[in-house]
């Protein structure tokens, strides 16, 4: 469960992700509390095949710089198409 | 089955009392705890549970989730089903508490208590990597001068701890004791002067980027 807290990644690769967040870095970006009041619109719009990245651009925005509302992201599509 | 309530019969059925109520946060609980538990199933980091751990965290979970449901039914502003509010609230409980106990025994202070940004730490890759090409370490100079000198204390330490240990921001807020949104402000202003200085040399991060791939 620890994995990702021991790695100390190497410095090009820290300094590739710095650059990645810079190129994706925007005047204005909506902040996580922003983003959660939408992520559940954001995904059903996902999976009725719509294209919620036109439609909500800066939610799609902050889900490529954010690793935690990535990870609720990725976990909340998994668990809508989760069929029982 | 629950999802078949509409939003409407939702909110009617969970702010009523009696029979009505206590069917709908079971049917609600059942929902959540179902998924809850194939999607912890299906998680590397969890994959030394059993299936019996995974259902006690999966009702864990669930049942917290159903009370921070209630508490917010008047939030619900009806852009989604509510079941897919729901699951949202649910996970963003589940993976906040998965953080925390991932995270629970270190000690934030100790680990960024130099508050710098390691300086060497990316001259030594320019260093030690020769291919890196004279714009890269240029790059890396104008952005060491302005995190050592432009960035404040808490900036470097927030930007440390997020870029080079992977803390989550939820942690890190309560550590630096801000909310969550005024960290997130924070290290956006340290991305856009970052990214406003390169560009003032004419430096693009995305052609920098581009020459790694
Ligand atoms: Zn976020």
């Amino acid at each position: 469960m620890n994995a990702s807290r021991n790695h100390r990644p190497h410095a090009q690769e820290v300094w590739q992700k710095l650059l990645h967040v810079l190129t994706l870095t925007r005047e204005r970006e909506l902040t996580c509390t922003e983003v959660e009041d939408f992520i559940d619109y954001y995904v059903e719009l996902e999976l009725a095949g719509e294209n919620p990245q036109k439609i909500l651009p800066e939610v799609a925005q902050h889900l490529r710089i954010c690793p935690e509302c990535q990870e609720e992201h990725e976990a909340l599509r998994n668990i809508l198409e989760t069929d029982l | 089955m629950s999802i078949s309530r509409e939003n409407a019969d939702w909110l009617a059925h969970l702010r009523s009392s009696g029979a009505a109520r206590d069917l709908a946060i079971q049917d609600l609980f059942a929902w959540l705890q179902n998924r809850l538990f194939f999607y912890l199933r299906g998680r590397d980091d969890l994959r030394q549970l059993h299936d019996q751990e995974l259902q006690d965290l999966s009702q864990d979970f669930a049942q917290e989730s159903v009370l921070v449901v209630l508490q917010k039914l008047d939030q619900f502003q009806g852009r989604s089903r509510f079941t897919t509010w729901a699951a949202k609230i649910a996970v963003h409980q589940a993976l906040g508490e998965l953080r925390r106990a991932r995270w629970c025994d270190v000690s934030l202070q100790a680990i960024t208590q130099d508050g710098r940004f390691e300086p060497e730490f990316f001259r030594r890759m320019a260093s030690h990597n020769p291919e890196a090409s004279a714009i890269q370490q240029e790059a890396i100079a104008v952005v060491m001068d302005v995190i050592e000198n432009e960035l404040s204390p808490r900036q470097r330490r927030a930007l440390y701890a997020r870029m080079v240990l992977g803390m989550p921001s939820s942690m890190l807020a309560e550590e630096l004791g801000l909310t969550h949104n005024a960290l997130y402000k924070l290290i956006h202003d340290a991305r856009k002067r970052l990214k406003a200085r390169l560009h003032a040399r004419g430096l693009d991060p995305e052609e920098l980027l581009a020459s790694f791939r």
